[in-house]
């Protein structure tokens, strides 16, 4: 299990990856490099760029370590090209399952101190982070 | 270079909060202005190993909107991961719809100011998640968590719309649209619906089309700061086409934020590469199906549409398009002047009395005017006695203040508050021979035609309202005067 902080600050897309494949969902890991990078070798260039999409900073060492190790991880998967998928329609999910609503009936919230007790920083109410610039956020 | 000819292209992007109860996937409940962080759990919050779950009420106002938009709903819709990276959405994605969305290929017809309609296609409506909010602060940002997971339809048009005021007309029609169907209060002030206008020029100089770059503007939260938005950035490319030159082929698609302090747009960023948002399914959510039975059960929820009732009313009542755009603001009013009007009550009067004294009233008390108090039957009666001259339009308002306060029939509270007008001919005759008989010298006027002949009338007409204290049908008091003046 993970703890609390990590989930709100911290993490990055590139530990979600990670994290994914510890969970064992390895058809969620693949999707995901399958997006990411279309060729097989991954090179130090883009290592840089998706460390800089995550908010990364990793060393030079870690670049060229993640380079190789990504490569060898696609390089595997790559396997799955072989397979002749013309006339397979696309999997939205891998169970077949659909459908699965919930009512729209409240239900009781955490407390304030569940909510944010593991925070690393807060103020009142409130998790706070280093302050954002160019805050594009927004959903 | 006043007489450059160009052609204004906007597409607009409406993001709509949905008014459920509860989040879009987890049970917490929404609110507005609460404590921060005090409407969350493990699933908005982004902890690990928590599971969403679909609201199905917030699937059924998706597909309902998608209907009155005149969309394909989509038998088979499934959810997306969106990467995205900062703190108010903690699971570092946001789940939303990729190529399979909900609904597409709609249109919707919004009313233009020279009463044409207009229709705007409709590419595309998705449900997604809302961000939480990040309060910036000195060196920190601080975060709020309460509405993250907030159900939001993004609605995105094709680029139809040619002028500021068109984009305007949009908004405010789609506004009415979810209103009337009951699935958003689309409240500006509380940020239930932003918009993102996409503009660009197309041109035409020495024969040749050139196409100024893209532009889009975020997050804009009035349909004032949407107009004006779009006019400021209509001028502004327009002054670098002139000064640069620089049309799509040459320039990246900008984004701009409005300031509305300075009444201008600024550039936020420039965008050296597309977006890589790297979508893939969500694997924690289960695709949607919709077989014909649920979406008749859907349908059957859908009601007449603004639009749809507002021409109504002029076709079929004789409203002016005024009167009938401000009725159907909101749904209650224009149900409620429906059916006064479906009860035999003449409609030009019910809407004067609902838009000049109701209105007015409801508004102080921050209601709708059919929530007054006065029954749909009572206020249709109190018309019928207007429109037969038992009581003057005056004294109907008055009673019309009155009902909202008194629950007895407006005949009683009219002859209680002394309202009925004198059509009684033989009474009235009485009245008006005595001010003939006061009154020599206008008399005399109408009787040799002279120059002040029209207002020596008006002056007797007002004798006789003086005497009855305004009670005097004035039809029949002109009747018995002319009659007495021409024996």
């Amino acid at each position: 299990m993970y703890r609390h902080k990590d989930s709100i600050l911290d993490w990055t897309l590139i530990m979600r990856y990670f994290q994914s494949e510890a969970d064992g969902s390895l058809a969620f890991f693949i999707s995901v490099f399958w997006n990411v990078f279309m060729t097989i070798r991954i090179d130090e260039q883009q290592v840089r760029q998706t460390a800089k999409l995550a908010r990364l900073s990793l060393s030079d060492e870690e670049i060229s370590r993640f380079a190789g190790q990504l490569s060898a991880i696609l390089e595997y998967v790559e396997k799955l090209n072989q397979l002749d998928t013309a006339n397979v329609e696309p999997l939205a999910h891998c169970l077949p399952v659909k459908n699965v609503f919930r009512d729209d009936i409240p239900k009781q919230s955490l407390n304030l101190e569940q909510a944010i007790g593991n925070a690393p920083q807060r103020d009142e109410e409130f998790f706070t982070v280093p302050k954002i610039f160019d805050d594009s956020s927004g959903a | 270079m006043a007489n450059i000819d160009y052609k204004v292209i906007v597409g607009l992007e409406i993001h709509v909060h949905l008014r459920t109860r509860t989040k879009m996937f987890c049970g917490c409940e929404l609110s507005f202005g609460d404590t921060a962080n005090s409407h969350v759990c493990p699933v908005c919050i982004g902890m690990p190993g928590s599971l969403p779950v679909m609201n199905k009420t917030a699937v059924e106002y998706a597909v309902l909107v998608g209907m009155a938009l005149n969309c394909e709903i989509s038998k088979f819709t499934k959810w997306d991961r969106k990467s995205y990276y900062y703190p108010d959405l903690p699971k570092n994605y946001q789940i939303s719809q990729y190529d399979l969305p909900i609904s597409r290929n709609g249109y919707i017809e919004i009313p233009l100011e020279d009463g044409a309609i207009k229709k705007i296609r409709i590419r595309r409506a998705h449900l997604e998640e809302d961000a939480g909010k990040n309060l910036h602060t000195g060196s920190i940002s601080r975060i709020d968590l309460n509405r993250a997971g907030t159900p939001l339809l993004e609605i995105v048009t094709e680029p139809d719309m040619n002028s500021p005021a068109e984009v305007r007309a949009l908004a405010i029609e789609l506004q009415r649209i979810v209103r009337f169907l009951g699935v958003s209060e689309a409240d500006m002030q509380k940020g239930h619906m932003r918009f993102e206008p996409n503009i660009n020029l197309h041109i035409t100089k020495a024969g040749k089309i050139f196409k100024t770059p893209i532009t889009e503007i975020k997050n804009l939260n009035s349909f004032r700061s949407v107009e004006r938005s779009v006019a400021y950035e209509v001028q502004r490319q327009l002054d670098e086409f002139i000064d640069t030159g620089k049309t799509m082929e040459m320039g990246n698609k900008r984004t701009f934020g409005w300031d509305d302090q300075r009444q201008a747009t600024y550039l936020q960023r420039e965008k050296e590469e597309a977006h890589d948002y790297r979508y893939f399914p969500d694997p924690d959510l289960v695709p949607v199906v919709f077989d014909d039975a649920m979406l008749a059960k859907i349908r059957g929820r859908m009601c007449e549409l603004p639009l749809q009732m507002q021409q109504r009313f002029v076709a079929d009542y004789g409203l002016s398009e005024y009167d009938a755009g401000v009725l159907t603001a909101d749904r209650k009013t224009a149900e409620y002047f429906d059916s006064v009007v479906k009860a035999g009550a003449d409609a030009k009067r019910t809407c004067n009395l609902l838009t000049q004294t109701g209105l007015k009233i409801a508004n102080d008390k921050g209601v709708a005017v059919a929530e007054l108090g006065i029954e749909t039957e009572r206020l249709a009666e109190l018309v019928k006695m207007a429109q037969s001259d038992e009581i003057s339009a005056t004294a109907a308002a008055t009673i019309f203040v009155e009902m909202t306060q008194n629950t007895e029939p407006p005949r009683i509270i009219a002859e209680k508050m002394n309202l009925l007008q004198k059509s009684d001919a033989g009474e009235l005759e009485a009245i008006v021979e005595q001010v003939i008989a006061e009154n020599p010298q206008a008399v005399e006027e109408i009787k040799t035609g002279g120059k002040k002949i029209g207002k020596s009338q008006a002056f007797l007409t007002g004798q006789v309202m003086q005497k009855t204290k305004g009670r005097a049908n004035p039809k029949v008091v002109t009747q018995i005067l002319t009659k007495l003046l021409t024996r």
